[in-house]
């Protein structure tokens, strides 16, 4: 992530790398809206039709109504995203926020960002600071799915969130890439209270809990 | 009609579901990929007139797989669908060959413009998938109905008649005389819709005024001095045939009015007769005038000419076509030795220099005459020089003074038939060729020898009967090969 560069306001870098991932996730954002576009015009042009079967529809109705979730589940995090995280962040709801955003810009690569939490998960709410959770969690993501286009599929990323006693913690994994934290954002989220563990192809993150 | 399949190439399933279903209900079949890859591995496996592809997809893009279709010659038709159409990649993809190039969102105007779009890819595919398959039947073919001749000239006028006789057009035959136009009149005819019908030839220059609009039109009983009867003219008993018009530049220039009227009307007056006729007539007409003189020179109206030539078919002549000579040479061998009861298998070599060199004024009709009287008059199991060359044409009789090498000819050709032509003005002499043309004897007698080479081999000739059924043929005996090598050349087909 050799755009992401290290300025001092860590607001300021947020915005920057959120901006980053819009930008990726737009195809995403069009394809839903061509999707629902052409829907639409088969239960416009079927409606038309005496002889077609009003149940004919049902199927495009239900595709259309699938890509406005799919662009409301977007368009929500990028809302929620775009303001300043409440005190103490809530690191499952951040995490399925930036998977939202991932997802969306990973399919162009049609590589799946998936979130599991653990069965008996406790609070997530987090003493770090909404704006470095939220750049830990997403710095990673984005730099996975970094250079893959509709041209090289890439492998899926998987997240696992669980809790411990005094931390929480979150595992970004991928079958064939290696998931990293970027160098350019180590030192704003090692000064934030982050920390993290890296092997092959996982990166484990932990956050203090509030 | 069937339409042929089209295939969706996109990975985006909310999209390629409802453009599926829009195309479905329009009535063509529709197939899904969701990537360039398996858009490749469906084209290997199926053959569809139109692909739909994304430009962005996984593995193989749309540009990528444009290109692939484009290097593998994948016979199909390729619209690019994107929502990141910029001028460049629009650009890219037409030059490509795509066959046009739309932008998403696909809203209700796209769409329209997409189903109006697809009806003319197919056509397109349609025409091409045609002329491929006419290509590849014609490929190999020294057989067309009753015409000889597997030159790329007479390839080309089978590609013609392939394609012309089933319409309705009217068909001008330009040739010289014996080349053959009555042949591809005939076979025009038999390929069209009219075959069952009747096929009514007429030479225009070998009738009286009187006589030729008589047979043309028909009269009434009393129509003239001596018609105690009614008689129906070619219009009307060919109606639902063809009628062919030989030499119909020499039709004089009222009955070309009526002619003209009669076409356009579909409607015929018998002579003598106040009653419209209704006739179902397609006209084939031939001549071998210059037609625009005869315009010029008002022998022929213009908008006569017009309302034939709709689509004109150019036969080329015999010299012009010498691949075709050896061919057309042993078919009518064995045909006149068959005919004649003898055991004649072959043309000597010097007999096969002189079909080679002489220039065939006559044509196909002369060359068929000259083997006939061959056969007839030789001796022995093979036909020699004395057999096949007219008395007239013996010595210093009727040899070409000039050359004609048709453009498109190789310096190579050129050279075999000035060295040809030579041969035979000296009376087959090489010696007195070489010294008229200043190489040495041995050259001229290698490239005699090299002309028969390329000559020699069996000819297994596939023909298309006038019914369409393809019919093998014998292999034709090859003129004898040479009795020393010579260095073989290139040759390109004679036009």
């Amino acid at each position: 992530m050799t755009d992401i560069s290290a300025p001092e306001d860590v607001g300021a870098l947020w915005l920057q790398m959120l901006q980053r991932a819009m930008a990726r996730a737009a195809h995403d954002v069009k394809d839903a809206l061509n999707g629902v576009s052409v829907n639409l015009e088969v239960i416009r042009s079927r409606a038309e039709r005496p002889d077609m079967p009003a149940a004919s529809v049902l199927q495009f109705a239900e595709a259309a109504s699938n890509q406005l979730d799919r662009l409301t589940r977007l368009l929500d995090a990028v809302l929620v995203l775009g303001r300043s995280e409440r005190q103490p962040v809530d690191i499952a709801a951040t995490l399925r926020r930036v998977a939202t955003i991932c997802s969306a810009s990973s399919s162009n690569a049609d590589a799946a960002v998936t979130v599991t939490e653990d069965g008996m998960l406790d609070s997530t709410a987090s003493r770090v600071d909404g704006s470095v959770a939220r750049i830990a969690l997403l710095a990673p993501l984005l730099e996975a799915s970094t250079g893959a286009d509709r041209s090289t599929r890439a492998s899926d990323l998987a997240c696992a969130l669980s809790t411990g006693a005094d931390a929480i913690r979150v595992t970004m994994s991928a079958a064939e890439r290696r998931v990293a934290m970027p160098e350019q954002v180590a030192e704003i989220l090692r000064a934030g209270g982050v920390r993290w563990t890296e092997d092959e192809n996982t990166l484990s993150l932990f956050f203090s809990r509030a | 009609m069937k339409h042929p399949k089209i295939l969706i190439a996109d990975d985006e399933a909310a999209i390629t579901t409802g453009l599926k279903a829009i195309l479905e209900d329009v009535g063509y079949t529709v197939d899904v990929v969701a990537d360039g890859q398996k858009a490749l591995d469906a084209l290997a496996a199926e053959r569809y007139g139109v692909v739909l592809a994304d430009l962005k997809m996984p593995r193989i893009d749309g540009l990528s797989l444009l290109a692939t279709l484009q290097e593998k010659r994948i016979p199909t038709e390729c619209i690019i669908i994107t929502g990141q159409a910029t001028i460049d990649s629009a650009v890219q993809a037409m030059q490509q060959g795509a066959y046009d190039y739309i932008e998403k969102p696909l809203n209700a105007e796209k769409l329209n413009r997409l189903k109006a779009l697809i009806p003319k890819a197919l056509d397109k595919y349609q025409v091409q998938q045609t002329n491929r398959e006419l290509a590849s039947k014609l490929e190999g073919l020294t057989h067309y109905g009753e015409l000889t001749g597997q030159s790329d000239s007479m390839r080309q006028v089978y590609q013609i008649i392939e394609a012309v006789a089933p319409s309705t057009a009217s068909v001008l035959i330009l040739g010289e005389s014996g080349t053959g136009k009555e042949l591809v009149a005939r076979a025009l005819h038999t390929k069209s819709d009219r075959a069952k019908g009747p096929f009514f030839a007429l030479n225009c220059a070998a009738l009286p005024k009187e006589i030729l609009e008589n047979e043309l039109f028909g009269h009434e009983k009393g129509a003239f001095t001596g018609s105690i009867t009614e008689k129906q003219g070619a219009f009307e008993m060919s109606s639902g045939g063809t009628i062919f018009l030989d030499e119909m530049a020499e039709m004089p220039t009222d009955i070309q009015v009526k002619l003209l009227r009669a076409l356009e009307t579909k409607q015929i007056r018998r002579l003598g007769g106040k009653k419209e006729i209704n006739v179902d007539i397609r006209i084939l007409a031939a001549t071998n005038k210059n037609l625009q003189k005869a315009i010029i020179d008002g022998e022929l109206r213009e908008d006569l000419y017009y309302r034939l030539a709709v689509v004109e078919i150019d036969l080329p002549p015999l010299r012009e076509r010498a691949d075709d000579i050896q061919l057309l040479a042993n078919e009518f061998l064995g045909r006149f030795a068959s005919q004649n009861g003898k055991a004649i298998t072959k043309f000597e070599d010097a007999a096969w220099e002189w079909l080679m060199s002489y220039h065939w004024p006559g044509n196909v009709r002369e060359l068929k005459n000259a083997v006939e009287r061959a056969v007839i008059m030789a001796r022995g199991n093979t036909i020699g020089p004395s057999d096949i060359i007219p008395r007239h044409l013996r010595g210093n009789g009727e040899l070409p003074q000039v050359v004609t090498i048709p453009v498109g000819a190789t310096a190579a050709q050129a050279r075999q038939q000035l060295v040809l032509r030579t041969f035979a003005s000296t009376s087959g002499d090489p010696t007195r060729t070489g010294k008229v043309l200043g190489i040495s004897e041995g050259e001229v007698r290698a490239e005699l020898i090299g002309l028969l080479d390329r000559r020699s081999g069996p000819v297994a000739s596939t023909s298309v009967a006038p019914s369409g059924v393809e019919q093998r043929q014998p292999a034709k005996k090859a003129p004898p090969a040479p009795a020393k090598a010579a260095p073989k050349k290139p040759v390109k087909k004679g036009r």
